[in-house]
């Protein structure tokens, strides 16, 4: 009986979502290409006025409908909808142009609402003052002081935990990231290059080297911590019958890092070897032949047709790769012991997690998450001058 | 190579297109770099492609009044899912109820929101809110769990927002950063202070005497638990009980007579209690004392020199090897009483922690709490129905029926010593191990002493650091720390 | 019939390789087996002393498990589906058309998942609030949106470049549209880049805890992370019934991988070719 609710409440949510994306694709359309239309400018303005009275009444009010949040809205929306009329007189006459711009609205549309309030909610957060005394009187109504860059010039100054400094955890993060991705890329292409011969047990080997993707990370996570466990895991019991020592892998700075990075690095290479896999295949067969019969090595074979025919696929994924080790809480969170950890393998995500949310500087946070969000911005950038990714 | 089969009009013409064209950008490509069988190939995948459209002369959606077609039947079919969808949909929004906006309870039924943290009892607060909701017939009770560290920040997020739930269940530190913050409103004016034990509403009371919320239980406390098995007596002092680890630890066996969470400071402020120390003087952290400097050489003797302690045990490994028999005493607290009379039955044997006989003063552990919060923006009739609810929870005969299920210790004085404790063994035990409790500050400073004390306590007892200079380190970071969350 | 390439060192590095895959696994599945809810052990057997299947059936008796494995299952095929078909089309027109501001575009996608997604907490609350999609599945199916779309997008724009125009513009000879152009040759040229979207966008909402923590927020609309951690209790975790929910969970991943595998890596020589 609730499985039928659930069913019943999920063709709601997808009803809605198809009504949403066909008003937004039906105004689109008009506004693209019935711009020959005597009703172009009353029928936009109807558009807009719906809009504000929708945003009015459904989103920024709810209980509260006061007739100056009506007024704003409608006249907003009145406005901004003439004006993006204008534009499209203006500027969408290509046919190619509107083309794109009915393709990517839904897209860039959510990526949008859900990202850019938050950002510049945050970004109003890091020159404020909000934290655990303030957050009162923040909620009643009064209005939060303007600090300036002091916020900025704490993540850069003071320790986010106890005694680790910014620039240490900057390293740490660029090492990690750099190793990280190395090797998942390394490996990955590895593990790709051998699936892709033809040998027997293929489909066992794919399905059971997919296994730390598809297990559950968390889990994955503290299972690995159990097998580092300096007294009681595997790690150390085979280092022993190596006759090697035992490596203290959860009190000692060094260790604790490299195990982070070890488990990370087996997390995240399943999926860079999919993603090698699906470009391998497409390059065709005829022309590691015809390399052959022209007498190439295997060397020249990897390093004139698969690497440039892998680039569009491996480029992508190496750049947002690198994007979510830099970002990745999950594992450093979990493999120090969570909240109660040591800060030895911290980087800057999880530097920021366990220092913000335990005491509740949320102004802090969001100047860190600047900072970081600048970082990895300038990084990108750099890297696209540099490969000309955008380019094919 | 070619496809046989039925005349195909279009495809041919864009093969013949494809071949005769050799000016064509593509096919000059194509036939140079590839060979002539892959385009034979992408030839035969375009005419695969093809064959549909081929056979009709324009393709349907073109024509106007097909055009039109398309939309009546999506219009239909958007109708249809619109109906069921707006039917259910009045169900679910029935089910979901109000999320707790801040207007009184419109209609016969109100539904009290409460967030708990609590898995462990799922099964008696299920009970108990049966009973409350058959004695209320208009109040209904939802409760939704929420993980440790969520509770605190989905809460806070969720009351900074001006939603949230209406009651939340949970320890008593959380009283700390909630009352700050503004999110959970003083009970003072409709409980009765009296009834509860100081224990137990001294973890919720703050500097000023404002009373934060309603203590349910109380414990949550560090006792000495053992095995009959291996150790036949507990020790009362802390030196006969490294004897007896030590008769029984053989390091290089990987065996050991005793075992605790050794850089957990939860753990290790009953150790500095022992020293006759606090960690908090009001909202004020004292680390920088001579007990400290006492207290940490103790732990570290106790694994570097006596060598009782496996060297690197935590929680779960203390838990693993006492569940297996493998260790005789270890530290826990009231939290895994039942879980260890599962495993260990009646070898199980619980007494207050020992006395250092060097101060003379018993190992003291924090005592607090589970207790019930009420959040700010409930007012009006609703704040009625939370008050039911929670005298409710605190009624003695409530107490009384939670006490003999969950094991916990109530927080009534009342029942403090009753029958319904001293009738179970357990029980009884539990709370004369509570008598050298120390009452767990409230203020939202603990925390910033627990992180401070950790990292320079797991460097001592990693042989890294010295206990007699730490105690400074750890009393700086305090204070800075406390300047940097009032930025 | 094709010359077989296997080699002894092939198959010993995808053996080692596997291995090291399914040990976390089996630990897993001893403690899942272990009675006590011991998460450590003395020994390092995989079938513990005393294995007993009581873990999984109190998954089932004592939580909401199957109930959240649904939820999960519905959430994340739905979300694979809306995040596919519209990174499709957005990924279509950064690919073949040129127009003002594509770049920026394309780096406001990656920029957005820059911001790291525990700070955006509070400001993404206030959001769904207003938007009245707290404790929906449409909330959570567009929050986990925002993080599937770009990194389906540029998986996919790769992908339909690889795709060489004439075959749009025959079609076009044919009379398709340019939308039919997409719908009918890019889209079955480009299945292999669609199902690593689509089960990326899969894992991903199958494995999210933070955001899915912060929109649902009552029991019968948990997801299985949400349900597993109420397991974690503040000292004491249930161990073994953690375990055993984990290795149930892992399951359906495992099929769906399966499943998908036929249209990621098959046909694949015919027509993707960079021409």
């Amino acid at each position: 009986m609730e499985v039928i609710l659930s069913v019943l409440q999920v063709l709601t949510h997808l009803f809605y979502f198809a009504i949403v994306l066909f008003g937004l694709e039906a105004c689109l359309y008009w506004l693209l290409y019935r711009q020959q239309n005597s009703l172009y400018w009353p029928i936009t303005a109807a558009m807009g006025l719906a809009g504000g009275l929708l945003y009015a009444g459904f989103f920024a009010g709810g209980a509260t409908l006061a007739a100056g949040n009506i007024v704003i809205g409608v006249a907003v929306g009145v406005v901004s909808s003439s004006l993006f009329g204008l534009f499209c007189r203006r500027y969408m006459q290509d046919k190619h142009y509107r083309l794109a711009l009915m393709f990517l609205a839904p897209a860039i549309l959510i990526v949008s609402i859900l990202i850019i309030y938050p950002f510049f909610f945050e970004l109003s957060l890091a020159f404020s003052n909000l934290n655990l005394y303030t957050v009162g009187g923040w909620m009643a109504g009064k209005d939060l002081k303007f600090v300036g860059l002091d916020n900025f010039a704490n993540v850069f100054t003071t320790s986010p935990l106890q005694t680790v400094t910014f620039w240490e955890l900057f390293i740490r993060t660029i090492i990690w990231t750099v190793v990280n991705i190395v090797l998942h890329v390394g490996f990955g292409l590895m593990l790709a290059l051998l699936l892709n011969k033809r040998i027997p047990g293929k489909g066992i080997y794919r399905t059971l080297l997919i296994l730390p993707w598809a297990m559950p990370q968390v889990v994955a996570v503290l299972s690995w911590r159990g097998e580092f466990h300096p007294q009681f895991g595997s790690i150390n019991a085979i280092l022993n019958v190596f006759g090697m020592d035992a490596i203290n892998w959860w009190s000692d700075p060094t260790p604790v890092f490299l195990s982070c990075i070890i488990v990370n690095v087996w997390l995240g290479i399943p999926f860079m070897m999919i993603v090698f896999l699906g470009g391998l295949q497409s390059i065709p067969a005829d022309l590691y032949e015809a390399a052959k019969m022209d007498g190439a090595s295997k060397w020249q074979e990897f390093r004139f047709i698969t690497v440039p025919m892998l680039k569009p696929v491996v480029v992508p994924s190496v750049v947002l790769g690198t994007i979510w080790t830099f970002n990745n809480i999950n594992v450093i969170y979990l493999m120090t012991g969570q909240s109660g950890g040591n800060e030895f393998a911290d980087i800057l995500i999880s530097a920021l997690y366990k220092s913000a949310f335990t005491y509740s500087r949320y102004s802090f946070a969001a100047a860190f998450a600047v900072v970081i969000f600048l970082i990895l911005l300038s990084f990108v950038v750099f890297w696209m001058k540099i490969t000309k990714g955008a380019d094919d | 190579m070619l496809e046989s089969g039925k005349a195909l009009p279009s495809a041919t013409r864009i093969g013949a297109a494809v071949e005769s064209s050799p000016n064509q950008p593509g096919n000059k490509r194509c036939q140079r770099d590839t060979g002539i069988r892959l385009c034979d190939t992408m030839l035969r995948h375009r005419k695969r492609l093809y064959r549909r459209n081929a056979m009709q002369t324009t393709p349907s959606c073109r024509k106007p009044s097909h055009r039109f077609r398309c939309a009546r039947w999506f219009a239909v079919a958007a109708g249809l899912v619109g109906l069921i969808a707006s039917c259910s949909g009045q169900k679910s929004e029935q089910k979901n109820g109000d999320e707790g906006a801040a207007k009184s309870a419109a209609g016969p039924t109100t539904t009290l929101v409460l967030w708990e943290q609590d898995a462990d009892i799922k099964d008696t607060f299920a009970a108990v809110i049966k009973t409350f909701e058959t004695a209320n017939p208009g109040i209904k009770i939802k409760s939704s769990n929420y993980a440790n560290e969520d509770l605190r920040t989905q809460f806070q997020t969720a009351a900074i927002a001006g939603g949230g739930p209406d009651m939340v269940w949970g320890p008593t530190d959380i009283a700390g950063p909630f009352s700050i913050a503004g999110i959970i409103q003083p009970v003072g004016s409709w409980i009765k202070p009296g009834d509860f034990s100081a224990l137990a509403l001294q973890a919720v009371t703050d500097g000023s005497g404002v009373i934060w919320g309603v203590p349910v239980s109380t414990g949550n406390h560090l006792m000495l638990l053992s095995n009959k098995k291996l150790v036949a007596e507990p020790p009362k002092t802390l030196e006969a009980l490294v004897a007896v680890a030590k008769s029984q630890s053989d390091p290089a066996a990987n065996k050991y007579g005793f075992a605790y969470n050794l850089n957990e400071p939860f753990w290790f402020v009953t150790f500095l209690g022992g020293h006759g120390e606090r960690v908090l003087s009001g909202t004020a952290p004292t680390l920088s004392t001579p007990a400290m400097s006492s207290a940490l050489s103790l732990v570290k003797k106790l694994k570097f020199d006596d060598k009782i302690v496996p060297p690197d045990c935590d929680y779960d490994c203390a838990d693993t090897l006492f569940k297996e028999g493998n260790v005789g005493m270890i530290i826990n607290g009231d939290w895994s009483l039942p879980v260890y009379q599962k495993a260990l039955g009646d070898d199980l044997v619980i007494s207050p922690l020992p006395q250092i006989e060097a101060t003379g003063k018993y190992m003291s552990p924090m005592v607090s709490g589970k207790c019930l919060f009420v959040n700010k923006k409930v007012k009006g009739a609703r704040l009625d129905a939370v008050k039911k609810f929670v005298l409710h929870m605190v009624s003695t005969e409530t107490q009384r029926q939670m006490v003999k299920r969950t094991k916990r210790l109530p927080s009534l004085k009342a029942l403090q010593d009753s029958a319904v404790v001293n009738a179970d063994p357990l029980l009884a035990a539990s709370a004369r191990a509570l008598v050298h409790g120390q009452p767990m500050p409230m203020a939202v400073e603990l925390r910033v002493v627990w992180d401070a004390i950790r990292p320079q306590l797991q460097e001592v007892m990693a042989g890294r650091a010295d206990p007699g200079t730490v105690g400074a380190a750890m009393q700086k970071n305090a204070e800075t720390k406390i300047k940097e969350m009032k930025q | 019939m094709a010359k077989r390439e296997d080699t002894w060192w092939a198959h010993a590095l995808l053996v080692g390789g596997c291995i090291l895959c399914i040990l976390p696994l089996l630990r897993i599945f001893s403690v899942s087996l272990r009675p006590g809810d011991k998460l450590l052990a003395t020994s390092l057997d995989v079938i513990p002393k005393g294995a007993t299947f009581e873990s999984y059936v109190q998954v089932f008796s004592d939580t909401l498990f199957l109930r959240w494995l649904v939820n999960s299952l519905i959430l994340s095929f739905l979300t694979a589906a809306i995040s596919v078909a519209l990174s499709a089309t957005a990924a279509y027109a950064l690919s073949r058309y040129r127009f003002p501001l594509r770049k920026s575009v394309m780096v406001f996608l990656l920029a957005s998942q820059m911001i790291p997604v525990v700070v955006l907490l509070l400001p993404l609350y206030f959001l769904l609030q207003n938007m009245h999609l707290l404790n929906t599945y449409s909330g959570l199916i567009t929050a986990t949106c925002v993080y599937t779309i770009p990194f389906s997008v540029w998986i996919l724009k790769g992908y339909f470049d690889t795709i060489p125009r004439e075959l749009e513009e025959a079609g076009k000879v044919d009379g398709l549209s340019d939308v039919g152009a997409f719908w009918r040759i890019v889209v079955p040229l480009s299945v292999p880049g669609l199902s690593i979207a689509g089960l990326f966008s899969f894992t991903t909402v199958w494995n999210e805890y933070i955001v899915a923590r912060v929109i649902l927020q009552e029991s019968e609309f948990y997801t299985w992370p949400i349900g597993l951690f109420e397991l974690q209790g503040d000292f004491n975790t249930r161990w073994g019934m953690f375990a055993a929910s984990s290795v149930m969970v892992t399951i359906p991943v495992l099929g769906v991988f399966l499943y998908s595998s036929r249209w990621l890596l098959s046909g694949l020589t015919a027509g993707s070719v960079k021409g």
